[in-house]
């Protein structure tokens, strides 16, 4: 019955496109959310959609170094403390234009208009 | 990963299995995350995503990354999250307004950014691997701290820079709010 | 080397206690009193003329480490740009020493006079900043040793001029006159300051002595002609000494309280213009034409001035048109190649002009403020020292022997015959003749006759103050002996020595052959002889008109000639209304030139802003349709990368992506 989907987690393309809807997702919600947490939400599925890729383009692409697998790992560790740092600093700055506007909503924040 | 054997009835292996019931579990979160309308509910959805995707770095024979993966998102940076959440959460925030008035050309886009990345994934010919390459902890950390060194410390100095940045933004603006 | 020390100190030390007096000067006064505010800025100058003093001698006399060529100190680089570099440095020279003398010592004299000259004002503190300003000014311009720095003095000069003739900023002429002044001089100023690009597009450098011998050197093959050179910076020296057509300025700087008119309308700031062209002689020289040019101008404004001079009754007036006339005489001179008489005019003049000035300061302080002579007459024996040191400076400009002006005087009038000027020469006598007749009108007026003294102000004329006689006396000594000291013997005095080296070039390129003999006899004893008959003629023409003593004034002759027809009247009310030039000025410039400037208004309002706005209005318009997608939310930008990044993507899939 689904047999045609058999040894699809050995399927790069699989990975890809799974990385590709994540993305797309993320994308999407980054654009149409009005809440700005909800918006950083967004970016984290991003990055991890990204890490994703790289994960899948270690494991199932071929190279002549051993140790492929274990550097794209790396580059996705590396994307995490990235995520991590754009977290603490993207939810200060929420809570901080929070405080001083008393709304989480970001179409409010239109000083870049005035 | 060894190839078990495939499952009676479905003609699938276990990994096949699980790596499609990971994937809609993602992908289904993940939706969750964007359209649910509380924002606390989101905030769960989210965290139900990263497991999953957590699952699929395993499927993947990432262990390390999948590992990290449940240690940082879902222990830390989805917990600063609930707390921004519980931070700024008013309760008079109309319900009916949680969308941009671009909702829907954000939606067309997206999803035209889906298919685009999709036809590129298939158009493109890959150097294809014949069987999974396991990035076991040993490897990972060899080449975290030989060849990845620089990139290992410029990261350890962008965490401190966030740390000092968001404790300096959160300070700040509280010693305004006193003075007001 | 303590030279390199002391030079720098001479324009640094006035401009500090301009800035400690505007600081702190209002505050010392309220609370400590007038000399509480006067001791720093008077003790400075004083401080400056001992520190000049110690300079001038041994440059004067060539001395290391001076020698013929000067002294050049460096501070620092000032404009490092590319090609153009400008150090900020001082050049001390014969030439700079001779006008250290000048303004130093007439400049400390003035500060204490000053004392007692503004001893009533409520703002005294303000008048010695603007004086310690101006003196670090003059200072800075005779010091410098580059054209932008004398450019920067230069127009400090005139600025911190503009602030003491509207010192008394209430007085609605005072004002104007000041801006008149400032407007007039700027006219100039445009000029200088071209003739200062076209020496660096000639020489590629702004330093006086190098772009000089660089300029004298090229000669005919200067980018800009070396005439053209030489009127541009010649436009400068007649805006800053007042030569026609530029002169309109400084009769109404009289506005100024006295002591600011001896000193930077008499006695210093006015020889600028003079100074400048002394200082840049080689250019002169090897522009012969540009020279005719500066004898037919001074010459002609020291006529013009000296027949103004006639029938002012204002006695500042009177006295600023004869500044006017003699520096009509310098500029004679340096047109003609007699820099070194030139520079000895400018000196006695400073030092008897000066006087004359601050004795009319004197006259005017004790008849309670009245300026107009007609209104004086009989204070001789009121006012002894005032009267006896305006008598000496009124010799002395008269031109009879020995006093300074004769020697002086006498060597213009020679060196302009000799180099074959007889025109200049002419009207020199003439003007001679009349600078007598003038200055004893003004005597006579003011000190002769019967008293026409307002009747409530004529018990209380008075002498002044020490503060103000001091100075009068002082003045007074080298206003007699100047001449003698430096002057003698004829022609080849210690001043002609002093200054040697500064003009050799100029005369190298002139190489005149002097005149020798004339109806048989040495040339100089007939040039002086006519000199002294004229000055003499003048003198006793004026002495039977307006009487001496207490000999009145012969009114019926004076009414006569004023009232007089014909001719006589034409030229008495000519004279009287200075020759109508600031109605012609008033015609040229506000009548005609203010409709040409109506109609350009009109012209630009209507034709260029329609054009201008007619655009504006339409970028207005287009903006404000597309200002609708600026909404400032992020997220309608960040719409617009994404679909930017789908259509890039996507046209870079179908063009170069090939289908499996």
């Amino acid at each position: 019955m689904l047999s045609a989907l058999n040894l699809v987690s050995q399927n790069l393309n699989a990975y890809l496109i799974l990385s590709g809807l994540l993305f797309s997702i993320g994308a999407f919600g980054f654009l149409a959310r009005r809440n700005a947490i909800s918006m950083l939400m967004s970016i984290e599925l991003m990055l991890n959609a990204v890490n994703l890729a790289f994960v899948a383009f270690g494991a199932f692409v071929s190279s002549a170094d051993p140790s492929h697998a274990a550097q794209a790992s790396d580059i996705a560790l590396i994307v995490m403390a990235a995520a991590a740092a754009e977290a603490t600093v993207g939810l200060a700055i929420v809570i901080a234009i929070y405080r001083n506007r008393k709304t989480p909503l970001v179409d409010e924040y239109d000083a870049m208009k005035r | 990963m060894t190839q078990p054997d495939t499952i009676p009835l479905l003609g699938l292996g276990w990994n096949d299995l699980l790596f499609l019931a990971f994937a809609a579990v993602m992908v289904v979160a993940a939706l969750a995350v964007v359209l649910q309308r509380d924002i606390i509910r989101a905030g769960g959805a989210m965290i139900i995503a990263f497991a999953a995707l957590a699952g699929l770095y395993v499927i993947a024979g990432s262990p390390v990354v999948a590992g990290a993966q449940v240690l940082v998102y879902i222990g830390a940076i989805s917990v600063l999250v609930l707390f921004a959440i519980m931070l700024t959460q008013t309760k008079a925030a109309p319900r009916a307004l949680v969308f941009q008035t671009q909702a829907v050309p954000a939606a067309i886009a997206t999803a035209i950014l889906a298919l685009l990345i999709v036809a590129s994934v298939l158009t493109t010919d890959w150097p294809k691997q014949v069987a999974t390459q396991v990035a076991d902890a040993r490897s990972v950390a060899t080449t975290l701290f030989g060849q990845f060194t620089l990139p290992f410390e410029v990261v350890s100095v962008l965490l401190l820079a966030a740390v000092v940045g968001g404790v300096f933004l959160a300070k700040r603006e509280r010693d305004r709010g006193e003075a007001d | 080397m303590p030279y390199a020390t002391l030079i720098p100190l001479i324009p640094l030390l006035p401009i500090l206690g301009f800035a400690f007096t505007a600081l702190f000067g209002r505050r010392l006064m309220l609370r400590h009193g007038r000399t509480a505010a006067e001791i720093v800025p008077v003790g400075i100058v004083i401080a400056v003329w001992v520190i000049a003093m110690i300079v001038v001698v041994p440059a004067l006399g060539h001395q290391d480490p001076f020698g013929t060529a000067g002294l050049d100190v460096k501070l620092w680089t000032w404009i490092p740009a590319g090609r153009l570099s400008v150090d900020l440095g001082f050049h001390v020279d014969a030439l700079t020493a001779a006008l250290l003398i000048v303004v130093t010592t007439i400049g400390m004299l003035v500060h204490v006079y000053s004392i007692g000259y503004m001893a009533h004002d409520k703002a005294t503190w303000r008048f010695f900043a603007y004086l310690n300003l101006f003196m670090f000014s003059m200072l800075l311009l005779v010091l410098a040793n580059n054209w932008l720095l004398v450019f920067a003095g230069w127009e400090l000069v005139g600025l911190s001029s503009y602030s003491l003739i509207g010192f008394w900023y209430h007085k609605r002429s005072a004002a104007l006159a000041a801006k008149k002044a400032f407007i007039v001089n700027r006219v100039g100023d445009v000029g200088f300051a071209l003739g200062i690009m076209a020496i660096f597009v000639n020489t590629g450098t702004l330093n006086i002595q190098e772009s000089l011998a660089k300029l004298v050197e090229q000669g005919a093959h200067n980018t800009v002609p070396l005439t053209i050179v030489a009127l541009l910076v010649f436009c400068g020296a007649m805006g800053k000494s007042a030569q026609f057509p530029l002169h309109v300025w400084l009769p109404d700087a009289m506005e100024g309280p006295t002591p600011v008119s001896a000193l930077i309308h008499a006695a210093t700031m006015v020889n600028a213009g003079v100074y400048l062209v002394a200082r840049a002689n080689p250019l002169f020289s090897s522009a012969q034409d540009a020279m005719v040019v500066v004898a037919g101008i001074g010459i002609f404004t020291a006529i013009l001035a000296a027949s103004i001079a006639f029938t002012q009754t204002d006695i500042k007036r009177v006295l600023a048109f004869s500044t006017l006339s003699q520096l009509g005489y310098m500029f004679a001179a340096l047109g003609v190649g007699a820099y070194t008489a030139a520079i000895f005019h400018l000196m006695s003049h400073g030092f008897f002009k000066g006087l004359l000035f601050l004795d009319s300061g004197s006259v005017i302080h004790s008849v309670d403020g009245e300026q107009d002579m007609n209104r004086m007459g009989g204070l001789w024996k009121k006012i002894p020292i005032t009267h006896a040191t305006m008598l000496i400076g009124t010799i002395a400009i008269a031109g009879i022997p020995p006093l300074a002006g004769f020697f002086s005087k006498d060597e213009i009038l020679g060196e302009a015959f000799k180099a074959g000027f007889t025109w200049v020469w002419l009207i020199g006598v003439v003007v001679a003749v009349m600078t007598a007749f003038y200055m004893w009108r003004l005597m006579g007026k003011t000190f002769y006759g019967e008293s026409r003294v307002d009747p409530a102000v004529a018990p209380h004329v008075h002498e002044s103050a020490w503060q103000m006689t001091l100075p009068l006396v002082l003045l007074a000594i080298p206003s007699i002996f100047l001449g003698m000291a430096v002057g003698l013997p004829l022609g080849n005095g210690l001043l002609v020595g002093w200054l040697k080296p500064v003009f050799e070039q100029s005369e190298q390129i002139l190489a005149r052959t002097p005149v020798d003999t004339l109806f048989g006899l040495p040339v100089d004893t007939v040039l002086i002889g006519i000199s002294v008959a004229a000055a003499l003629a003048g003198l006793i023409s004026g002495l039977y008109l307006f009487g001496w003593g207490s000999r009145k004034v012969k009114q019926d002759t004076v009414d006569a000639i004023a009232g007089g027809s014909g001719a006589s009247r034409f030229l008495y009310r000519g004279s009287l209304n200075k020759w109508w030039f600031d109605e012609i000025n008033d015609l040229l410039f506000i009548r005609i030139g203010g409709a040409v400037a109506a109609f350009l208004w009109w012209f630009d309002r209507t034709i260029v802003d329609g054009t201008v706005n007619g655009v504006g209005t339409v970028v207005r318009d287009a903006g404000g349709g597309l200002r609708q997608i600026q909404t400032g939310r992020v997220q309608n930008y960040a719409l617009g990368i994404a679909i930017g990044l789908i259509v890039m993507a996507g046209s870079f899939l179908l063009i170069v992506g090939q289908p499996r």
